[in-house]
């Protein structure tokens, strides 16, 4: 199960030297909360938020014309290869307290993005199959109330 | 594990008039992610989220100084009213693709359920089945070593789980140690 399959591909990026503004515009128009912060070589150095821009520039009366999305961004996030498993971007995720975190390539570079909500829904679609797998281990009479065997047989 | 009163949280509130750079100091000292806007009267007239000062403020190049909570919120407030069944809060964020829903008793918002909070439930649930089963496998029939790797695989778990479970036992705690003292009674337990 590598997280390449589960993240989404191809996200929003951002300059660190852009400013707040068009960085708030670009989450604007493309509809999303959260832009990844990448240098020249299209490698990961921090991410952007909405609320990032909330509570660290409108918050504390910057200028979002005159602050860069490097002063506002979070750094020193950690991020997960395409081969990783999923279990590791959660655990990841989980001990640093992110709700997203970027996949990159082998050299570094962004290829993808995997938040806690495709971990959730990853999550669901694996517990109704092993829900389906649970039932189909029940026997057929286990209404008519019939003891089950010790250890599932 | 799916009962709406174990998510509320206490609102934070206010004024229609109030400037966003206040709304924004709000958000912060309560470490929430949206307030709720109520008239005079006590009675909510929208909603706004961190998301809503990055987009009609920032992105739309408006002063945080001379707009006001009114300007950006959402008005159209979803609400759910107090002892709903669980199944229309989830029907709410499904159908308006929206995290946060106040409850109301009476005309007045008492507090507020986040669906992200109830996710991370649902994880430490995940969690402690994980831990349950992995409890009840015999232990002496099969050292393999495919048996050993699923050990270290729940022991991984067992870690996360762990945290997962303190961190949901401090947010619970907290938040039911702040309705009791706002509401008293219910909450109090």
């Amino acid at each position: 199960m590598s997280i390449l399959d589960y993240c989404r591909r191809n996200p929003c990026t951002a300059r660190p030297d852009e400013s707040i503004r068009e960085a708030a515009r670009r989450m604007d128009t493309r509809g999303v909360g959260c832009l990844v912060v990448v240098d020249g070589e299209n490698k990961p150095v921090g991410m952007l938020t909405d609320r990032d821009i909330a509570m660290r520039v409108l918050r504390r009366r910057r200028d979002p014309d005159a602050t860069t999305v490097e002063e506002a961004m979070e750094r020193d996030l950690s991020s997960v290869t395409v081969d990783a498993p999923v279990e590791r971007a959660v655990r990841r995720m989980h001990t640093e307290g992110y709700r997203r975190i970027p996949v990159v390539d082998r050299e570094g570079r962004l290829v993808g993005i995997f938040a806690t909500d495709d971990a959730i829904q990853l999550l669901a679609s694996e517990l109704a199959g092993l829900a389906e797998a649970v039932r189909s281990q029940f026997p057929a009479d286990l209404s008519a109330g019939h003891a089950l065997p010790a250890h599932g047989g | 594990m799916f009962n709406l009163r174990d998510y509320e949280r206490e609102p934070v509130t206010v004024e229609p008039d109030a400037p966003v750079s206040e709304v924004a100091d709000r958000m912060d000292e309560h470490s929430v992610g949206s307030v709720i806007v109520v008239d005079a009267s006590g009675k909510p007239v929208g909603i706004v989220t961190d998301r809503d000062l990055a987009r009609r403020v920032v992105a739309a190049g408006r002063d945080p100084e001379r707009t006001r909570a009114r300007d950006v919120m959402t008005d159209k407030l979803l609400t759910v009213e107090r002892g709903d069944p669980l199944p229309r809060f989830v029907e709410l964020c499904r159908t308006h693709a929206i995290r946060r829903v106040p409850i109301v008793d009476g005309g007045k918002v008492v507090s507020v359920v986040s669906l992200d909070d109830m996710l991370f439930e649902v994880a430490v649930g995940v969690f402690g089945v994980a831990e349950a089963t992995r409890v009840e496998m015999h232990p002496a029939a099969r050292l393999t070593k495919r048996r050993r790797r699923r050990e270290a695989r729940s022991d991984a778990i067992e870690e996360l789980r762990a945290q997962l479970s303190s961190l949901a036992h401090e947010v619970r705690e907290k938040a039911r140690a702040e309705l009791a003292s706002l509401l008293g009674g219910p909450f109090a337990r």
